[in-house]
Parts: C-alpha cells; sequence; structure tokens
C-alpha cells in the first residue's frame, strides 16, 4: 500500500513541479476568443469561462496546493513537536497549562478554527499555511507529550540526568531523536487532511486569492458550470480526490509500519 | 438601487452548496393555485422605509400601495391616489385619494396614514437609507381624508417618479406602533397580498386578499422559496417546484439550446448600467487621463461577446437606451497601443521585462461573487497588456458595499438599477457632486458644470439637451468605464399564464400571473 501511494505521490509531484516545464501554457492567460472549449489537441482538458488552459492551471494549481500542504506539515511538526516535548518533560503547571490549551483547540471544529484564522488574516498562500498547520499540530502535541512521558522515567534519561545534562540537552539529544519516527508518521497521517482543508478553504474563496489556480479555487470558480462544461470542474477535483487519497494511504502504510495502530 | 448579488458571499453560498439537494421539496407538496419563486437569500426586513435592495422591493410591491405607480409601460399613473394635479410654479402636488383601499383590517386609507408614512422615512430614529426620497420635500400637509399635499422647495420634474418608489409606500400606522422594529417581518399594507407566513432562509408565503380595492389576484398566493445556490434553483425548477427563475449566467447556453425551454425564455432589457468605477478623489485615477487610458485598455465588446454570452447591450454612457431620448456618447472603442501611449509607456513593451512591473499598480474591489470575480480576472489580464498591475480584492457584499462607500478602493465593480423611469435616476445619484459616497456617487466625481446641468435638468419639463449635455461631459471625464446594460433573463412553466418581466422592480403587483396546473404533473 505504501507503494502505490508513494509511486502516485511521486506522479503528481512530478506532474506537478516538472510538468509545467513541458507543458508551458501559461495558466493566467485568458483568451476570450476560445472559452470553455471541451477537451481538444490544443487544450487536453478543455478550457474554463475565460478561456484558461484547465491542463496548465491543474499543474499549477498543484504546485501551490502541494507547497501549502508540505509548508502546513513543517508548521504542525514543530509546533507539535515543541510543545509536546516541553509539556511533557517540564510538567506540572506548564504542562497543564498548554495542555489545557490544547484541549480547547481541540473541541473546536477543525475547518471552523481554519475559517476563523484566514478570516483573521489577509487571504493568501501565508494565511492558508498557518490556518492549516496550526489547527493541525494539536493532535501531535498531545501524542509526543504521552511518548516523552513514558520515556521520561526511563534509565537512559535517568542516567543522561545522573551525567549532569543539561534539561535542553536532554530534550534535544536524547527525547527529540525517540519522538520523531512517531511525529513523522502522525503528520503523514495528517497531509491528505491538510490537502482537503485547503481544497475546502479556497473553496470558501478563503484560500490563494484569484487569479492564482489552486484546485479546491478552481472547483469553486466553476462549480456552477458542472452541467455545461463538466470539465472545468472533473479535472481539479479528480487531482484532489487522487492525491488525498494516496497521502492518506501513505500515512496509514507507514502507520501499520511502525505499529502505531 | 443596488441589485443585491444572488448570494450572500461565497462562503455562504458554499456551505449551502456543501449541502446542495438536501433542501428539496418533494414533488408535489404544492399549496393550489400559488406562485412559487426563488429567492436568492432572505429579504431580511420588508420595511418600506428600510428595503434598498431590489429582491425586497419587488416583494413589497405586492405588499403595499404608493400615491403613484408605474404602468407595464412605465408611464406614472394613479395608486392610491385616484388623481393628482401639480401647481403652475411646479412646486406643490395635491393628491386626492380614492375611496376603498383598505388595509387587511378594514381601516380605509386616509391622507393622514400618508402623512405617517412618509414622515417615518424621515424620522432619524427610524434610520432610513432613503430619506433622500423626499430631498426636494419642504413640507407636507393632510389636507383632510381624502386629500394629501406636499409643497417641494424648488420645482423638481422626477418628482411623480420617486412617488412609486417603495420608500414612498403607505404602512399600516396601528401595525407599525404594535410591532415596533419587527414590523420589516410582519409587513402590513394595503397591496394585493399579504403576509401569510415566513420562514428564514426557508420560505415566505403571500397570501392573495380577495377584499383587495383593484379586485382580487388571479393567484391564491405566491410562495419564495429562498435558495441561495444557482445549481439548487435550477434543479428545483426543473423537477416542476418553481415556476419562473431567472437564468444564471452559467446555465443561460443550455436554457437557450433546449428545445422545451427555449420558447419559454423570457427576457427583457434591463434598465441598468454595469460599469467599472474609477475613485476620482486620489491618485492615480483623479487623473483623467490615466481614467481614459484605462477605458481604452479593455476589450468591453469583446468580453460581452464572449464571456458574457451576449446577455446585454454595449454602453457607451451611463443612461439605459431606453432612458435616453438623445444621440449616446461617442463610444470609447478598444485600442491598447492608444492606452500605453497616454500611460506614457513605450509600444510594444520591451522585451524581457515583466509587463506588469512597468507601470501603475492600482486595486480594484469587487464582491465574492464568482462572475464578479471573473469580470475582474478578465479587467486584470486587459490592463496587465498596457502594463497596469491589478490587485484584485473579494469582499463579502456587506464589506463590499461599505469599502467603496468610504471611497476605499482604486476601482471597483458595480451596476446601477433604476428606481424609476428616468434619465436623471442615472445622473443625479451618480454624478452629482452632492451624492458624494454611499447616496450613489461612489467615485467621488465631482464637476461644477455637470452638478449645474444635473441641476438645471431636474427642474426644466423638456430637458433632453441638458441631460444630453451632462452625460457627454461626464463621458468624457470617464469617471466610469461604461460596460453593458444587462439584460434580465427568465425561464417559466409551461403551466405557468400572464407573467412577465418589468423594467423596474415595482411594476409586477402579481396580479396577473396565473398558474393552471393540475397537481402531480411532474413538468418537463
Amino acid at each position: 500500500m505504501t507503494r502505490a501511494a508513494s509511486i502516485i505521490l511521486a506522479i503528481v509531484l512530478a506532474a506537478c513541479f516538472a510538468g509545467p516545464l513541458v507543458y508551458d501554457k501559461d495558466p493566467l492567460l485568458i483568451d476570450l476568443d476560445s472559452i470553455k472549449m471541451p477537451i481538444s489537441p490544443e487544450h487536453p482538458l478543455g478550457t474554463d469561462n475565460k478561456g484558461r488552459d484547465i491542463l496548465a492551471r491543474t499543474l499549477h494549481g498543484g504546485r501551490i496546493s502541494m507547497l501549502i500542504v508540505i509548508g502546513a506539515s513543517a508548521l504542525t511538526f514543530s509546533l507539535g513537536m515543541a510543545v509536546g516535548l516541553v509539556s511533557g518533560y517540564v510538567g506540572g503547571a506548564v504542562d497543564i497549562a498548554l495542555m489545557a490549551f490544547v484541549d480547547l483547540l481541540l473541541s473546536f471544529p477543525t475547518l471552523l478554527l481554519a475559517i476563523g484564522i484566514s478570516i483573521i488574516m489577509p487571504p493568501g498562500y501565508l494565511s492558508v499555511l498557518i490556518a492549516i498547520g496550526a489547527v493541525g499540530w494539536v493532535g501531535l502535541a498531545r501524542l509526543v507529550r504521552g511518548q516523552v512521558i513514558v520515556l521520561r522515567e526511563s534509565l537512559q534519561i535517568e542516567a543522561a540526568t545522573a551525567m549532569g545534562a543539561s534539561d535542553v540537552r536532554i530534550l534535544w539529544r536524547y527525547l527529540f531523536p525517540q519522538c520523531l519516527p512517531t511525529a513523522m508518521v502522525a503528520v503523514s497521517m495528517k497531509m491528505g487532511g491538510f490537502m482537503l482543508s485547503e481544497a475546502a478553504l479556497s473553496f470558501l474563496g478563503l484560500g490563494v486569492q484569484p487569479p492564482a489556480p489552486t484546485w479546491g479555487g478552481m472547483i469553486s470558480a466553476s462549480r456552477v458550470f458542472i452541467t455545461s462544461a463538466p470539465w472545468m470542474v472533473i479535472f481539479p477535483g479528480l487531482m484532489i480526490g487522487v492525491t488525498a487519497l494516496a497521502l492518506n494511504m501513505l500515512g496509514e502504510g507507514l502507520g501499520e509500519r511502525m505499529e502505531l495502530h | 438601487m443596488f441589485r443585491r448579488p444572488d448570494c450572500l458571499g461565497s462562503l455562504f453560498a458554499a456551505l449551502l452548496f456543501l449541502l446542495l439537494f438536501s433542501g428539496c421539496m418533494k414533488a408535489g407538496d404544492r399549496l393550489p393555485n400559488h406562485l412559487y419563486l426563488r429567492l436568492g437569500s432572505d429579504p431580511g426586513s420588508l420595511d418600506p422605509a428600510l428595503i434598498t435592495d431590489v429582491q425586497s422591493g419587488s416583494i413589497a410591491a405586492k405588499l403595499f400601495n404608493g400615491l403613484l405607480k408605474l404602468d407595464a409601460d412605465m408611464r406614472i399613473v394613479p395608486d392610491i391616489a385616484s388623481n393628482w394635479n401639480v401647481s403652475d410654479d411646479g412646486k406643490i402636488y395635491t393628491f386626492h385619494l380614492r375611496g376603498g383601499a383598505r388595509f387587511p383590517d378594514g381601516r380605509a386609507v386616509t391622507a393622514d396614514d400618508v402623512l405617517y408614512s412618509f414622515r417615518r422615512v424621515l424620522d432619524p430614529s427610524v434610520k432610513s437609507p432613503n430619506g433622500w426620497v423626499f430631498g426636494k420635500v419642504a413640507s407636507m400637509e393632510a389636507v383632510d381624508a381624502a386629500t394629501f399635499r406636499i409643497t417641494l422647495s424648488e420645482p423638481f420634474s422626477p418628482f411623480p417618479g420617486l412617488m412609486t418608489m417603495t420608500a414612498a409606500y403607505i404602512v399600516d400606522r396601528k401595525a407599525v406602533e404594535r410591532l415596533g422594529p419587527e414590523f420589516g417581518g410582519s409587513p402590513v399594507g394595503t397591496g394585493p397580498y399579504r403576509v401569510k407566513s415566513w420562514r428564514r432562509d426557508r420560505e415566505l408565503v403571500l397570501e392573495a386578499r380577495s377584499d383587495y380595492w383593484g379586485g382580487a389576484p388571479a393567484l391564491s398566493g405566491i410562495v419564495y422559496k429562498i435558495i441561495p445556490e444557482h445549481l439548487t434553483a435550477i434543479a428545483e425548477f426543473e423537477t416542476g417546484n418553481l415556476d419562473v427563475i431567472g437564468i444564471p449566467a452559467s446555465e443561460y447556453k443550455r436554457f437557450r439550446e433546449s428545445e422545451f425551454w427555449n420558447p419559454l425564455i423570457l427576457e427583457l432589457p434591463g434598465l441598468n448600467t454595469y460599469y467599472l468605477g474609477m475613485n476620482c478623489d486620489r491618485p492615480p485615477m483623479n487623473d483623467r487621463r490615466i481614467r481614459q487610458a484605462v477605458a481604452h485598455a479593455i476589450d468591453r465588446k469583446k468580453i460581452l461577446a464572449t464571456f458574457y454570452e451576449g446577455r446585454g447591450i454595449a454602453a457607451d454612457g451611463p443612461i439605459p437606451p431606453v432612458l435616453r431620448k438623445w444621440p449616446a456618447p461617442p463610444t470609447v472603442e478598444y485600442d491598447p497601443v492608444l492606452a500605453r501611449k497616454m500611460l506614457g509607456l513605450p509600444h510594444p513593451p520591451p522585451e524581457g521585462e515583466g509587463k506588469s512591473e512597468e507601470g501603475l499598480r492600482i486595486t480594484l474591489y469587487v464582491n465574492a461573487e464568482q462572475e464578479t470575480v471573473d469580470m475582474a480576472e478578465i479587467i486584470q489580464s486587459y490592463l496587465r497588456d498596457v502594463g497596469i498591475s491589478l490587485e484584485i480584492r473579494r469582499l463579502e457584499w456587506s464589506a463590499f458595499k461599505d469599502a467603496i462607500n468610504k471611497g476605499e478602493p482604486d476601482m471597483f465593480w458595480l451596476s446601477w438599477w433604476a428606481d424609476y423611469p428616468d434619465a436623471e435616476n442615472f445622473l443625479f445619484p451618480l454624478f452629482h457632486s452632492s451624492n458624494l459616497g454611499p447616496a450613489g456617487n461612489r467615485t467621488r466625481y465631482r464637476n461644477v458644470e455637470v452638478d449645474k446641468l444635473i441641476e438645471q435638468g431636474r427642474r426644466t419639463a423638456n430637458n433632453a439637451d441638458i441631460y444630453s449635455a451632462a452625460e457627454n461631459a461626464i463621458a468624457a471625464d470617464s469617471p466610469w468605464i461604461f460596460f453593458w446594460h444587462r439584460t434580465d433573463y427568465a425561464v417559466r412553466q409551461p403551466w405557468v399564464r400572464g407573467f412577465r418581466l418589468y423594467p423596474i422592480y415595482t411594476i409586477d403587483k402579481g396580479m396577473d400571473t396565473r398558474v393552471e396546473r393540475s397537481d402531480g404533473y411532474m413538468g418537463k
């Protein structure tokens, strides 16, 4: 399963990042002489209601969507790790305070929180990335904290403490590496969800602003044409579906290997 | 007047889209002899003093009457007033009320009710945005129960037209006093219908009044289904749950090409103007040459023919051709080379440079409705060719309205819809310097000459030459880029008879429409 997912992802990534080098149509080029053209040799996936090439937009949109997913994952990883490590290791009042905050965030529906954040910030790449990442880290923080609490009592840490290692050293040299695999898997399992959140935010008009294409944004802009020019909606939709599926499969596969279930 | 977009913004629409079809009615559960129509959003308030949008106005027209009204040919005819006369100096209007116009509780309308309703619009505690309708009124009095007199501060030729507007509708004083601010949710007037039930964001049911003084309407009632998403509305229509719908742009071609629906399509050149407004109050758009350059940079006719699928007629000035009794201002032709020259840029653009980096950077505000965002992207693409880099900001409708009223953006995309059929309605609110901001002149255009011409036209009965001069001066200054006058399209079910589209939203009082449908019939 992991292998199949990796292959699909590799293809999608290659298409989005290398594809535009080969297929070099401008995704923003408006051509009013060829609006809503169906699939043809000139426009392999047709054109939208402003004559823009759907294939070019799908490829470029994938780039943006992917970069946002990667950025949000990085944000989730760093925040979740930092909070989890500190909370688990320091314990006491700090732990209680941090976990109360995490519980607070967990009590909101994820998408609602993301919508809230992207309303406060002016919509754009960064706001989407932060909106998604800032919501994703809470689960990870709890996971890491749990692991740290167990590890904290281990002989290894006891020995390190006895040798006079500083707290920072213990966190960074002993606890971080041991939590790393779990965190990586947890983040990879979230990436599929990030992909969908990005699509949802763009669909709601809170994502990356036009004319820059994203998959969610493309669907949102063209959904009214689903009966009259379905190709405008189908291809970005397909890409979201396939990519999110592959990301989820990858996460599941890695999780199984790590016996996280 | 504004036409509010059909959805409250993409956020709301999209959320509802996620529930697509979940709100569908079962076929067959229709009220007998009721006309089923769609609303894009909940009307909010149906208090005539507070209404500022076309959709609410069209409903209020069925619930209330004014002193005067417009007939199907846009002539001003008596409504509650059986006749009226104007003094020789054009300042005193005397209205004689007809007997027999009654509120639902049986009370007859008197001149006191008229006075109360009009004063209410001017009462600061009501916070009516429509006070301008009575802006020229110096005094009003109820001479006796059946005579009402208005004295104007100066002669004002469009005044009878203003008296047909929703703001000049006569409300039931007792209901207003009983309901207070709730009146907007349970409006009571003298019209052919009254509100039977209103489930917010779901449906509004009007019931025909058999005791209406103009004779009972042919329908037993009207059901407005509140459906924000176009696709859902189309699906409801095609299953026969709606009787008439406005055709959204995305579906226009499909209905036109359908043999079944094409003969059932109704169309009407609208009394509206779609325009790109430019902020004349501050750089860079306060420079007339830059505004003209932008006008030359956009191929409006092509956009109309392709993207807009020819659903309108190209505009050369602010005034729709139906209301213009003089030659239109000269067409501004698409000429990007000239535009570049006017902006002081070399033609052709220097090789290797990013085209958009060379010239101006300006902001364009649009409301979040998808068709508007699409337009913005097209405009952006045209302006890129002449070295202008355009930043699009899409805002939810009320935030957008707020921003343009304050003059925040360099440019904005908007339309203006007639309140009454007079060219004056496309000049005074929009270009007179006394109406800066929310009153209508959102481009903050100031031209003493134009002010004078408009004022003169408003005082004069035969004003074609004066208005023509004003329109030409405005077109030359180019505070707006005139795009088109949109044609309205609707499609009806075969069982709907006597339904027409009217150029002004107050005309249709729901008197002539009939529904000839034996229930259970599923439509197409």
